[in-house]
């Protein structure tokens, strides 16, 4: 009855019933099906990369001990690292190696600025030896502007020095030479002395569960191997704002600790028996 | 040999674990003192997480079962004694390297009981260990260990004891598709496996012991091997069981092997075909079984609205020296001329063989369609047809035998309350059942009696098993195993003309559906036309369901029609009426208020008449308290009644919570169950309160 209509007609009932009617003058498509393949095509064979050659580790067990022994010690115990790089006990380098190239070193400063001329807290600054760790930008303009007469507070300089430099309590004389020296509170701390930085771990890190303990890591022995720029602040920033979470994913891509972890400069995280090195 | 074999061994367990609680609650500062503290993490043997506890139980139950002017008596005092202690996460040198989980349990039981003023006594210790590890977890080729052992002791009266004995180890090699083969022969992954697994049993009596040993090799491999266009599984499983004790021992291998293939073909991979092989074998004691199953299947997608399918399935099952073998080809034709409408035509034939019995075949040819369109109010219309013309030609002699059909016993045992056996005309005298919630094997299946633990209600041509609520056999969910044998039907040729259509409207809380089906046996040639039957049945079902912020409501009703005859089995008609009611209430204070109910009614309407109903009402309170505390209070009503038969009705109310304060924690538990089962009625109070420890 319908085959009998108009194609109007037509396309108007049938459209009422059903849907996807071809309007009048359009045909009806047979679409042709066409499925995706499961997968790629295997990949071409890459040739085999050359075996790299493993450094072997340049300081053997027990080095930083036997170090520690030989180095000068201020009036508190702590290593005196000033006295022991002019006495050439120690000779952190200027950056890491890639590919055993050493990195040149950068220009030293060579200049003392007097910031208290005279009395009992008169105070000469020695700007060789801080150039010759920290970059400028480690402390221009924050906390020091480059700025005639600006008032300077103790508390700047405890930034580093309380934390990874020799501590300014019980240390007066060490910058103000006119004080008495006086003798140590207490002892050393023992964190102190060996520098080690225990790492936070985030709390919704899928670590927590897996019964390995958050990593630590050791900053006296970087210290005395490599200048202070070597890492801060290209590879880890020196503040805590602003500080990125660290994961192992970045580093065995060649981030953060991977940068010289990669098992070419030092152990990589990827070596077995490595985990309990950072990670105890 | 048992493990634990003098009072001494026994009573220096319980010395530890009597020091163990002492120590854990009373040194340290409170329920912060962890033990755990003591243990070393360092090294190249690394140990994870811990996980710990102590749990002591208290169960007291008084249950009364009364019949006429017999009282039967049974009063229950439990107590229980838990301590687990596991490591999760351990490793050794790297967890990449080995890493793994262990664990140690020690439980121990007390019980003493009185049956009708008799004093009971009997006490159990329960030791178990697991150990978990992975080798090179990390890497494309990982290796699994583990081994796990519970030994399990019951002391009775009078010497009796009870000795039982679990324990499994094996190991599993991997292959992942990254391992060294991946560019030579890529998405490859396999599995390769063995374990041995042993469970023990010896029980002592009034002097006399009967043990049940059996053992269980097992081996076996699963390899996937993937391709641009295609996928194939290859699985192969060997199990060698052996079973020695009191009763006569018996031996069986079973092995078993699949293929499993897929491709995708043709110009613009529109043809896909799917391939699937199977062969069981098992032998042993005298008994030879094997199974093969072949299923070979070809889809062309023509356009995107048709498609064929072409279908060969091939069964072969020989179960001692009876042999069925079934060929089957479907050809089926799927076309969609609008995107509303969908049109199949089927056709199917078989050809089987039951040696020695004879042989039957069958073709068909089967029609129908799918429609829907929209409704105002956002509804939708939905109406379907079926219909099926299948002519099928017998010549088996005698009745067949169906071996271990596999049932479970229905969760709630009542009058009316069921599984239906597969077979028509059941020779109902031949039905032989077990129950195998012990185990499968020999010794282990409990076979179970007419009348004292089921009861055969005859439906027309099918065959119903009830459970009697009375069985002490049988228990709620249990895995059955029913063999039968069944009368073959006509020999001749007969045709099956079926029908079917239904009509629906949906909107978006309410839907309402039609259905009718008929179908009509006629003979053609031959003899056996008094097992022939028709059946036309009709069903009607409305559904309410409805969201709000606080309620969620939903409702259902059923009605349906039922008619079938058959010259052996007579005519046979019901009406069914089913209601269903639910309410969930969900105020803003952390308390949720569920409330459900389901009612049946059916009416068998052709003499012998009788009139069958369950009513089954649960009703539900939640009360989150703070994080991880919570306690519920609940009540059920469940009533199945049958004429002929008792009625059977169950009331249960309680409550039961979970209460933490720092590592300590509180399980208490209160139920109370009224049953009655014509004039037997039985009352059972029930408390049971555990108090643990995390370490």
């Amino acid at each position: 009855m319908i085959g009998g209509c108009s194609e109007e007609s037509r396309y108007s009932v049938l459209s009422f019933f059903f849907e996807g009617v071809p309007k009048p003058g359009q045909k009806p498509q047979w679409q042709q099906v066409a499925h995706m393949p499961r997968r790629p095509p295997p990949a071409k064979a890459t040739p085999t990369p050359a075996p790299v050659a493993v450094v072997a580790e340049k300081y053997p067990f027990g080095w930083l001990p036997a170090l520690l022994k030989t180095m000068p010690h201020d009036a508190a115990g702590y290593p005196d690292m000033v006295a022991a790089f002019k006495e050439k006990k120690i000779d952190p380098l200027p950056g890491v190696e890639q590919d055993h190239v050493m990195p040149a070193a950068k220009k030293i400063a060579d200049m003392d600025i007097v910031l208290i001329p005279k009395g009992k807290t008169k105070v000469t600054f020695s700007h060789a030896i801080h150039t010759t760790l920290v970059t400028c930008k480690s402390c221009h303009q924050t906390p020091f502007k480059m700025t005639t007469g600006e008032k300077i507070s103790m508390d700047d300089c405890a930034m580093c020095h309380e934390k990874v430099a020799f501590p300014i309590k019980g240390e007066c004389v060490r910058c103000h030479p006119a004080m008495k020296k006086k003798p140590p509170k207490e002892p050393p701390k023992e964190k102190l002395l060996d520098g080690r930085i225990k790492l936070a771990r985030a709390k919704s890190s899928d670590a927590n569960l897996s019964g390995i303990p958050p990593a630590s890591f050791p900053h006296l022995p970087h210290r005395v191997t490599f200048r202070c720029y070597a890492c801060h602040s290209t590879i880890f920033p020196m503040k805590e704002e602003g500080v990125k979470p660290i994961t192992m994913q970045e580093i065995s891509s060649g981030k953060f600790c991977g940068v010289c972890h990669n098992g070419k400069i030092a152990f990589s995280g990827d070596d077995l028996g490595s985990c309990s090195r950072c990670h105890s | 040999m048992p493990f634990l074999s003098t009072t001494a061994i026994r009573t220096s367990f319980r010395l530890v674990l009597v020091a163990s609680i002492l120590i854990i609650f009373t040194s340290g500062n409170g329920y912060g003192f962890s033990l755990l503290s003591w243990v070393p993490s360092e090294g190249d043997f690394a140990l994870g997480e811990w996980q710990g506890g102590v749990i002591g139980g208290y169960e007291w139950e008084d249950q009364q079962t009364t019949t006429g002017n017999n009282t039967t008596t049974v009063l229950r005092n439990r107590f229980d004694e838990d301590v687990f202690l596991r490591n999760n996460a351990f490793y050794l040198i790297d967890p990449r390297l080995l890493s793994g989980s262990a664990g140690v349990n020690l439980d121990f039981y007390q019980e003493n009981d009185k049956y009708n003023g008799a004093n009971k006594h009997q006490d159990g210790t329960l030791i178990g260990f697991d150990v978990n590890t992975t080798i090179l977890g990390q890497m494309p080729y990982t290796g699994l260990l583990f081994a796990h052992r519970n030994e399990n002791n019951t002391s009775t009266d009078f010497g009796g004891q009870t000795y039982s004995l679990n324990q499994s180890f094996g190991g599993m090699a991997t292959l992942r598709q990254d391992s060294f083969l991946r560019e030579s022969f890529p998405y490859f992954s396999a599995d390769v496996y063995a374990r041995q697994e042993e469970a023990d049993q010896s029980t002592t009596q009034f002097g006399q012991t009967f043990t049940v040993n059996e053992t269980r090799d097992i081996g076996g491999f699963d390899a996937e091997k993937g391709f641009q266009t295609a996928d194939l599984d290859v699985t192969y499983q060997i199990v060698d069981d052996s079973y020695t004790g009191s009763t006569p021992a018996y031996s069986f291998i079973t092995q078993w092997a699949s293929c499993n293939y897929s491709l995708d073909f043709g110009p613009t991979l529109n043809r896909r075909w799917d391939s699937l092989i199977s062969y069981l074998t098992r032998s042993g004691n005298g008994v030879d079984e094997s199974f093969l199953y072949a299923d070979e299947k070809l889809r062309i997608d023509h356009f995107k609205n048709l498609s064929t399918t072409y279908e060969y399935l091939l069964t072969d099952t020989d179960t001692q020296g009876q042999q069925d073998v079934d060929n089957s080809l479907t050809l089926q034709v799927q076309y969609r001329p609008f995107r509303n409408l969908t049109n199949t035509l089927t056709m199917q034939g078989s050809y089987e063989t039951v040696s020695p019995a004879g042989h039957q075949d069958f073709v068909a040819v089967e029609g129908n369609s799918d429609y829907t369109h929209p409704l105002p109010w956002g509804g939708s219309l939905l109406l379907g047809g079926d219909g099926r013309y299948e002519i099928d030609q017998a010549h088996i002699s005698g009745p067949v035998t169906v071996l271990d059909e596999k049932h479970t016993a229905p969760a709630f045992f009542g009058p009316g309350i069921g599984f239906t056996l597969s077979a028509s005309f059941i020779v109902t005298s031949t039905i032989v059942m077990y129950d195998t919630r012990l185990g499968t094997g020999g010794a282990q299946r409990v076979l179970t009696q007419l009348g004292v633990d089921y009861i055969i209600q005859t439906e027309a041509q099918l065959t119903k098993i009830v459970i009697l609520a009375t069985s002490l056999k049988i228990l709620p969910g249990d895995p059955l195993e029913v063999s039968y044998s069944y009368v073959v039907g006509p020999d001749g040729r007969y045709s099956t003309t079926s029908l079917s259509g239904d009509a629906g409207v949906t909107f978006g809380w309410i839907s309402l559906l039609g259905a009718y089906q008929q179908s009509k046996q006629s003979m053609q040639s031959g003899v056996g036309a008094q097992y022939l039957y028709s059946t036309h049945q009709e069903t009607a079902e409305l559904d309410l369901h409805k969201d709000w912020e606080w309620v969620d409501a939903r409702g259902s009703a059923l009605y349906e029609i039922f008619h079938t005859q058959s010259q052996a089995a007579g005519v046979f008609d019901y009406t069914l009426q089913s209601y269903g009611e639910y309410l969930s209430f969900r105020p803003g204070w952390n308390t949720t208020l569920n409330l459900d109910g389901n009612e049946m009614y059916t009416d068998y309407t052709v003499a012998p008449t009788r009139h069958n109903s369950d009513l089954d009402f649960e009703a539900a309170l939640d009360r989150f308290l703070t994080s991880g505390n919570y306690f519920t209070v609940f009540a059920r009503a469940r009533q199945a009644s049958e004429t002929d038969y008792p009625t059977e009705t169950d009331y249960e109310a309680g409550v039961r919570g979970n209460f933490r304060y720092g590592k300590i924690f509180f399980w208490p538990w209160l139920s109370w169950i009224n049953r009655s089962y014509g004039p037997t009625k039985t009352n059972d109070p029930h408390i049971m309160l555990k108090i643990g420890r995390d370490l």
